[in-house]
């Protein structure tokens, strides 16, 4: 008798074609690139889901290095969604996502509503994709992301727009620097989020004594790692107690019971980020761990531990 | 690129803050080429959380005909502490070998090296690659290595022992040439008549490469220099090392298609990425001074 535990998940229960997980474990946005490069080091197939690089309509270059500087049990980082563009991860990247058997979610920005539109418009039909991640909460292009994160009017209006323009499943990726997350949450939720995944990175600064002058080339980045985490449980707990859609905790998460917290607190799923950089094993170790747990503690379903919290 | 879990087999102290570490790595040390790094978790805790990027000094056999690789730093920090303090037997987690490393001019007769302070370790492997060509009357090998001090001199005997004219400078003229070591280079140059037909490997603080510039125009002298950024993941996925490239530059050296360089649509300049698309760059592809 197979008495292994069961951890798949449904992300967008409220959607046709849903979006089915494995397991809880997804890779956060920004990470791993496009995929194949970890793919070399990790068996990424085993992974719940895979969130690529922010895409934009056209390519961008990002900001002025340096882009990145280690804090406190932490990570700034101000590279500014460099990428390729939609186009060439159209003709580039999703071709090799279609044979993969871990689902790939496209993460998706933009500087004006038509923008978001375009890009989803472009990536309707195209295989290998399993969903939308609608970053609207990237603190660090200053003409763009952060405006949409932050009001619950404008989150909604863009939410609802993207939602019209495509029929994957959208989740919707919040920014923390807000005064009251719930609000937001439920803003979305009411424009057709059929998932919600948070937290983005926090707005932060670092300052080089020596020198008199910044760390971060763009002055400002946004703070990841395990320093965010208690902030990151937070939120999860705050937005999970209000909305119906599943919510994907996420923030200086690396280990597995790191992710348990935010399962516990009312994660249907979790993404990785940070972690992966010193560990690119983490998202599987963190599978493995969950299993283990579940196995222990005698729980048959991924979703008998959900929101344990409330 | 691998991921191996190597044990320290000796850690020692070469001058006043630089140090020699040597690892068991037959996987690393098979494939790795000169100019190309490694990425070391340093710590089993939290801090410091990332990994540190070392070039591969050289690789050795170790005792019973095994394959190990070193690395030589310099203690600047809280890792580089931690690294130094490690001894015989500790475990440590590696990703290797990365990157892009230095390709030979084999349409050139004489090749320069020019390396300062902790930069030098990244030119042994080429070295020894061009002092065995040298060795069998191929080329002719030029090493010049340069720091601020005596004291902090490093590698002098290695570079020494290959098939090469080994030239120092030390800024304040304790030993050697008393001076920066382009100056040395300037001068070498015009004495020796070599311009039209020598070549330039180069690693040393950003300063050092911008001294550079201007002898290699002036000559038209190929140069490569090896980059350091802050790193992420060091494998091409996070793009957080960036370097200011200068667009045809980029075109005339490389397959765009196959590197990691970002341009804008309409602009001369993009980004490429320390770690996959470098370490190694073609000098006058480089935009210094962001
Ligand atoms: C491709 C590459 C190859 C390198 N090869 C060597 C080598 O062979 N030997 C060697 O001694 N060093 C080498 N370095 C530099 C080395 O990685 C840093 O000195 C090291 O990461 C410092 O770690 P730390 O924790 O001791 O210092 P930290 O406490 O992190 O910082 C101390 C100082 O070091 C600087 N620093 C931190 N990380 C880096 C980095 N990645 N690159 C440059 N400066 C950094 C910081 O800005 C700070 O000024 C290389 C760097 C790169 C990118
Ligand atoms: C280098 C880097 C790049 C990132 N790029 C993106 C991005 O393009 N889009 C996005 O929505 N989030 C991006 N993020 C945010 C992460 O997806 C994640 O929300 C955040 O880092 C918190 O999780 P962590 O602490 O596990 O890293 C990036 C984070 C880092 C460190
Ligand atoms: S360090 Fe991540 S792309 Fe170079």
């Amino acid at each position: 008798m197979d008495n292994s535990p069961n951890l798949c998940v449904q992300l967008a229960p409220g959607h046709s074609a849903g979006l089915s997980l494995s397991n809880p474990v997804m890779i956060a946005s920004g990470i791993f690139g496009y995929g194949e490069e970890y793919a070399q080091l990790v068996e990424i197939q085993k992974l719940g889901a895979v969130v690529c690089k922010g895409t934009t309509l056209a390519p961008r270059r990002g900001n002025p290095q340096p882009r990145l500087v280690e804090t406190a049990s932490g990570l700034l980082n101000s590279v500014g969604l460099e990428n390729i563009g939609v186009e060439a991860l159209i003709r580039e990247e999703a071709p090799k996502w279609a044979s993969w058997q871990v689902p790939v979610i496209v993460n998706v920005a933009g500087e004006t509503i038509e923008e978001y539109v375009e890009v989803v418009t472009r990536l309707e039909g195209v295989q290998g994709i399993s969903g939308i991640e609608l970053n609207i909460s990237c603190p660090n292009v200053s003409a763009g992301g952060a405006e949409f994160g932050m009001n619950p009017e404008i989150a909604a209006r863009v939410t609802a727009a993207v939602k019209g323009a495509s029929s994957l499943p959208l989740m919707v990726k919040l920014s923390p620097n807000v005064t009251d997350i719930r609000a937001i949450a439920l803003a979305v939720q009411e424009a057709g989020a059929d998932a919600i995944s948070l937290i983005n990175t926090l707005k932060g600064m670092a300052f080089a004594v020596d020198k008199g002058k910044p760390r971060l080339g763009n002055i400002t980045g946004g703070l990841s790692g395990p320093a965010i985490k208690p902030v990151a449980l937070r939120m999860v707990y705050e937005v999970a107690e209000v909305v119906r859609v599943p919510v994907v905790g996420c923030g200086g998460i690396a280990s597995a019971s790191d992710a348990l917290e935010f399962i516990m607190c009312g994660a249907s799923a979790v993404q990785v980020g940070t972690a992966n950089f010193t560990d690119p094993g983490i998202g599987l170790t963190i599978v493995k761990g969950i299993e283990e747990f579940m196995r222990e503690k005698k729980v048959e379903r991924l979703t008998d531990l959900a929101g344990l919290a409330h | 690129m691998i991921r191996e879990k190597s044990i320290i087999q000796g850690n020692e102290q070469l001058a006043p803050g630089f140090w020699k570490m040597r690892l068991v790595a037959p996987e690393i040390a098979a494939t790795v080429k000169p100019g190309q790094f490694i990425n070391v978790k340093i710590a089993q805790c939290k801090a410091p959380l990332f990994r540190r990027p070392f070039t591969v000094f050289r690789c050795l056999d170790l005792d019973k005909d095994r394959p190990g690789i070193e690395v030589v730093y310099e203690v600047v920090g809280r890792g580089t502490r931690m690294m130094s303090a490690m001894g015989k037997g500790d475990e440590l987690d590696i990703i290797g070998p990365l990157g892009r490393g230095f390709k030979r001019r084999d349409d050139k007769r004489v090749h320069i090296l020019v390396g300062s302070g902790v930069g030098l370790p990244a030119l042994f492997m080429l070295g020894e690659e061009l002092s065995l060509a040298a060795g069998r009357g191929e080329l002719e090998l030029v090493i010049m290595l340069d720091a601020k001090t005596k004291e902090r001199l490093i590698l002098e005997e290695e570079f020494g022992s290959l098939n090469g004219k080994t030239l120092v400078s030390i800024h304040d003229g304790a030993y050697g040439y008393h001076g920066y070591v382009t100056e040395m280079l300037r001068a070498y140059i015009a004495e020796e008549d070599i311009a039209a037909d020598c070549a330039i490997y180069a690693c040393g603080p950003e300063l050092m490469f911008k001294a550079l510039v201007p002898i290699c125009s002036q000559y038209n002298i190929p140069a490569q220099i090896c980059m350091e950024r802050n790193m992420g993941c060091g494998i091409g996925a996070c793009l957080s090392c960036v370097c200011r490239v200068d667009k045809k530059a980029v075109m005339k050296h490389r397959d765009v298609r196959s590197s990691h360089v970002q341009f804008e649509d309409a602009g001369s300049s993009g980004y490429a990425l320390v770690c996959c698309d470098g370490p190694v760059f073609n000098i006058d592809e480089v935009i210094f001074d962001e």
